[in-house]
């Protein structure tokens, strides 16, 4: 840093005419850009006297900016007319600016988006970060001049309700990352006047999970024939392959109820909130899990929360056994089971002649099942019978996520012993 | 090389890396695919049909980064075409800069890196 700024100031490194026409061409050649920002000031200031036209990326198309305060000032060398895709991170420190200055620089940077045809917006701001009005009111504003042409929206604030409805009417969103319950408007009793056919759901905050429960309740109206559905409305959420909760939930019947209408599903993500304190909060059973493998056949990577550290749970391996007997392209299972007497369990389990039938398996394909946090203590002589009851129920079975007794197990289906 | 269409492979008559001195005030295109005299001071006018070139760039592309860097320095006539695509797959301003600006003006770490990173400034040597 010290030597790039006295070569600067000191003026012995300074590019030459022919120079910056070579750095203008390559740069103007470049489609994406991602930006971190670590270049010192001197240098983008140096960049930006020397870009006349004030754009650097006169071609970009896709810009990944990891935001940092001092890059504020150059922010319109890194926006071109082109741009399609446009990600921003941000997370503090403020860079010796105050927050309210930097977010409303952020914010300008968002207001210069608004002419452009983007297909992908991502604005994530650390949790760290402090609410701002100005911040939410220009994306807010930003997205309510983007139209058909965006595909993927992921926004960490919360929007205004009219933004919401607007977004729930964009043909063409199959991704969305959003922060927001449902808008508090008296006239929205189910999501049968428009919703946009989903890919990709990602639900960012505990008020973002309200959205399952009236898929649920449109579903039913759709099905008990109250509510007239546009025809695209009526497989509502029936695309969607992707549905990740950031917040911790109680995972229990009644939650996972909604979701399980969602059955093109190929990766779900929840978590749990199982603590010391406040206990274990799932709750699902081996019944429930029956219930959701059977509904949700399509699942490839399914994570339902750490395993809690105490015994509490009603799901045993049996639970396994419905995932792996239903869900023939499971590649990674994260579940809640009862780990008490492990080895006698999985060899009770072994004889479970759904077992014997499992469909011919693809070339190359692999599973991994998720021990994280499980609370199980296994001597030497058990690991080898219980890796083996493991590879009964996932015949893919190539290994472990976990701690340490997960090590001892992996050593076992790597090398026997 | 493979799967390249043979058309392409004939032009210039090399593709192993020798760079093709094209003069800057072009005379009448000849009808031959292949330049044979030494040097070469016509490119093809097939060469200047952009959407071919950028066929070819874009195929090449697929082969891999170096195979670009081949043909950038095989041909000035396609060097552009293929020096375009291959910065279009860039993504790092800090390699802009170190490519095309003096030394004095890299980042902090690049001056871990080693010099081959860059070729004279023309295309990266490490794709």
């Amino acid at each position: 840093m010290v030597v790039v700024t006295w070569l600067i100031s000191d003026g012995s490194v300074q590019p030459t005419r022919a120079e910056w026409d070579r750095f203008q061409r390559y740069a103007s050649w470049m489609r994406r850009l991602d930006l971190d920002s670590r270049l010192p000031e001197e240098v983008l200031r140096l960049i930006s006297t020397n870009s006349p036209n004030g754009i650097l990326f006169p071609g970009l198309q896709v810009l990944f900016w990891v935001f940092q305060p001092h890059a504020l000032p150059f922010y319109r060398l890194f926006l071109s007319p082109h741009l399609t895709d446009f990600s921003l991170y941000y997370s503090p420190p403020y860079g010796g600016r105050s927050p309210d200055e930097v977010l409303s620089g952020i914010a300008s940077v968002i207001v210069e988006l608004n002419a452009l045809p983007l297909q992908s917006f991502s604005l994530d701001c650390s949790p760290r970060v402090r609410t701002s009005r100005s911040l939410e009111s220009a994306v807010s504003s930003a997205i309510l001049r983007w139209g058909p042409s965006l595909t993927t929206l992921s926004v960490s604030l919360q929007l205004s309700d009219a933004t919401i409805l607007h977004i729930m009417r964009l043909p063409n969103l199959t991704t969305w990352y959003l922060m927001n319950g449902p808008p508090r408007v008296s006239d929205l009793k189910s999501l049968c006047d428009d919703f946009p056919r989903l890919k990709l759901l990602g639900l960012q905050s505990e008020v973002s999970l309200q959205w399952l429960p009236l898929f649920e309740a449109t579903a039913r109206r759709i099905s008990s024939r109250h509510d007239t559905c546009t025809p695209s409305n009526r497989e509502l959420g029936q695309e969607l392959t992707t549905l990740t909760a950031r917040p911790a939930v109680s995972i229990d019947a009644t939650f996972i109820s909604p979701i399980m209408r969602f059955h093109r599903l190929t990766r779900l993500a929840l978590r749990s909130s199982c603590s010391h304190t406040t206990g274990c909060t799932f709750s699902l059973t081996d019944d429930d899990a029956e219930a959701i493998a059977t509904a949700l056949p399509h699942l490839r990577d399914a994570a339902f929360g750490h395993l809690c550290s105490a015994n509490s749970c009603q799901t045993t391996v049996s639970s396994l056994v419905s995932f792996s007997t239903h869900c023939e392209n499971l590649a990674r299972l994260q579940i809640h089971f009862n780990t008490t007497n492990l080895r006698g369990a999985l060899d009770s389990i072994s004889a479970n002649p759904r077992l014997d039938n499992f469909p011919s398996f693809p070339e190359g394909g692999y599973f991994i099942l998720s021990l994280r946090d499980a609370p199980i203590s296994i001597n030497k002589e058990d690991a080898g019978p219980v890796v083996r009851g493991f590879s009964r129920i996932f015949p893919r079975l190539k290994g472990f996520e976990g701690g340490a007794v997960v090590k001892e197990l992996d050593n076992w289906l790597i090398n026997g012993e | 090389m493979d799967g390249v269409p043979s058309y392409i492979v004939t032009i210039g008559g090399s593709m192993n890396g020798d760079v093709f001195p094209v003069a800057p005030s072009a005379q009448a295109p000849t009808s031959n695919l292949s330049c044979t005299n030494s040097p070469c001071t016509m490119p093809h006018p097939i060469i200047e049909i952009s959407e071919l070139t950028q066929l070819v760039a874009d195929h090449l592309l697929t082969d891999g980064k170096q195979s670009l860097v081949s043909l950038a320095s095989t041909c000035r006539a396609l060097e552009e075409q293929a020096l375009s695509t291959l910065w279009s797959e860039q993504s790092l301003l800090d390699i802009l800069i170190i490519c095309t600006l003096p030394p004095g003006m890299s980042t902090p770490w690049s001056a871990q890196w080693p010099p081959q990173v860059c070729n004279g400034g023309r295309y990266l040597a490490h794709f």
